[in-house]
């Protein structure tokens, strides 16, 4: 089964390697998050091909996409929609926002207001959106992935934890290697101008994205049906309770985990397993997961941060207590 | 007994001054006189003076002026008011008459003026005062030196003590092992053993300060701890897992352990 569905995951692949060099891992979590339907926070700083990535895994998998870039003037509505009065008939029509996609990107979500994030955020929760009196549901698959920056917080509004915890993963994005950047470079020698109404202008990475899908929603819907009939195993049920349970009871910890963190562990395990080929989860799921499951869902305490600890150290030590 | 003689002292006194309306000697006394004048005022006087007299207030009342005065008197007898008042112009007030301050001494009249003698009374307990302080003090002494001789020795006792060494993986595997191979390890006492395995071929490899994915990562790259895990995940996570033999060759090399120079070792 799962050799049959895999061509999904290696077809989006090789589509995303075409344009973007390395972030093997940052694809591999955007797998997962389209397998299981949750949402992803990456973290990372500019240029390190966040939009490119999304964009790229859109038109692969042929789905709606929707981007927005987000200001500290956005409104709610500029997300959601709004009711408009059409001034032929006399009639509210409604006017369906940007959020009414399949994948949407929410760029810089902590530059928006608390109200706008939480009227997103309660999108990604509910997988509706009221209009006026009327709900409408979000197309399926919905999928959120958000980019923030770490460096800059000035004119920022950062995510509550209970915001934080409506996304399944939040992976922090590193730069590329030396190897992989001078990649990049040669690459983008080699792209040449693109002639626009007698004009020219030089291409960019985001033309050299194919525009034909290497596979459709039936695929990806093949696929997370798939991911939902891979084994889970009492025993690494053990070790995902106990993961939590470590984050609740250890003394650095202020804030632990809620039961979400459980379920997004196994739920992401699952589509891990199924991209790596695997019919069923393993421990080494849960520790190269467990970073982006568990670490932007526990706060520290004060001491622990007065004596600079810092989330990753402490994360650490409860997965070498776990193994 | 001593306590007992002032509060009759004091007694004596307030019935003297009670019954004659007497002032005492050397204590500040207060009293409300109405004169015809409201401008008297206190006489200069000299530090040999018997009574020393000091206008508090005059305030006007219906048959004249009421002064407020306050006297402290040094001899025994009666003190004329004219004697220390005059008038604003200097004259005396001669027309206050036979007005008097009553001073009254408040020890007998017959008393010789010898003080009371000191008779210290004795303790009743212990042989006395000074035996009870010496008591005190050599059990105070004893006490400390008892508190610091059981402090030292326990410490000693405390720093002789051999220390349970902390259980090593393999015994911490060994239960766990004798479970599983007589198929009586539960779901969490698998996990405990997958943990504990990881752990020890963690320590064994001498691992410890990468990231757990990457330890895990090398530890899969071993000849040894890799095949371990690989068949510990076949056992524990795939599923339909694995035969009771294929989990007696996995567990065997746990099994058979012994002690090599005094520390427990796999073989």
């Amino acid at each position: 089964m799962i050799a049959t569905k895999i061509h999904f995951v290696s077809a989006v692949r090789e589509r995303v390697a075409e344009v973007v060099v390395g972030q093997d891992v940052v694809v591999e979590r955007m797998m997962i998050a389209l397998l299981t339907g949750g949402h992803l926070l990456l973290l990372g700083v500019p240029g390190t091909a966040k939009t490119l990535l999304v964009n790229t895994v859109a038109k692969a998998v042929d789905l709606k996409f929707g981007r927005v870039q987000f200001t500290i003037d956005m409104l709610p509505s500029d997300i959601l929609g709004s009711e408009l009065l059409d001034q032929a008939s006399g009639q509210f029509r409604t006017h369906k926002g940007p959020v009414f996609t399949n994948l949407l990107l929410a760029d810089e979500i902590n530059r928006a207001a608390p109200k706008v994030q939480s009227a997103l955020l309660e999108a990604m929760q509910e997988r509706k959106v009221t209009i006026g009196n009327t709900s409408h549901p979000l197309p399926v698959p919905f999928l959120v992935i958000a980019t923030q920056n770490p460096i800059e917080q000035a004119g920022t509004f950062e995510l509550p934890e209970a915001q934080l915890d409506r996304f399944m993963l939040c992976h922090r994005i590193g730069y590329p290697t030396p190897d992989q950047e001078e990649t990049v470079l040669r690459r983008q020698l080699k792209m040449g101008l693109k002639q626009v109404d007698g004009g020219a202008v030089p291409k960019s990475a985001f033309d050299m994205i194919s525009d034909e899908p290497v596979c459709g929603l039936d695929d990806l819907v093949g696929a997370m049906r798939t991911v939902q009939d891979v084994h889970v195993s009492d025993v690494f049920m053990k070790h995902c309770v106990e993961m939590v349970r470590l984050t609740r009871e250890h003394p650095a910890i202020e804030l632990g985990c809620s039961p979400r963190a459980g379920l997004a562990l196994v739920q992401a395990a699952r589509a891990r397993a199924f991209v790596m080929e695997r019919d069923y989860v393993i421990p080494e799921d849960l520790f190269e997961l467990a970073e982006d499951v568990v670490l932007h869902r526990i706060r520290l305490s004060y001491e622990a941060l007065a004596e600079g600890r810092k989330p990753e150290q402490v994360l650490e030590e409860m997965l070498h207590q776990l193994g | 007994m001593k306590f007992l003689r002032v509060i009759a002292v004091c007694l004596i006194a307030s019935t003297l001054a009670g019954a004659e309306d007497a002032h005492p000697i050397g204590i500040e006394e207060g009293t409300k006189i109405v004169l015809e004048r409201g401008d008297y005022l206190p006489r200069p006087l000299d530090d040999r003076t018997p009574l020393i007299v000091r206008l508090g207030s005059v305030e006007k009342s219906d048959g004249g002026f009421t002064y407020q005065f306050h006297f402290i008197g040094f001899e025994p007898g009666d003190h004329r008011l004219a004697d220390y008042l005059m008038h604003p112009d200097g004259s005396p007030a001669a027309e206050l008459g036979d007005r008097t301050f009553h001073v009254a001494t408040i020890l007998p009249p017959d008393h010789d003026g010898a003080l009371t003698p000191y008779i210290p009374s004795a303790f009743p307990w212990f042989g006395g005062y000074r035996a009870l302080l010496w008591l005190l003090g050599i059990v105070w002494i004893l006490g400390w030196g008892a508190f610091l001789w059981f402090g030292r020795r326990r410490n000693a006792v405390a720093e002789h003590a051999p220390e349970a060494p902390a259980p090593t993986y393999a015994e911490r595997l060994r239960p766990y092992v004798e479970a599983a191979a007589e198929g009586k390890l539960d779901s969490a006492g698998q996990a405990e053993l997958e943990r504990l395995m990881t752990a020890y071929w963690r320590d064994k490899l001498g691992l410890g300060d990468q990231r757990m994915a990457d330890e895990l990562a090398s530890l899969r790259e071993h000849p040894e701890a890799g095949s371990l895990l690989r068949s510990l995940e076949r056992w524990l996570h795939r599923p339909g897992g694995a035969s009771p033999a294929e989990i007696e060759n996995l567990l065997a090399p746990y099994r058979e352990s012994t002690t090599h120079a005094g520390k427990e070792v796999m073989v």
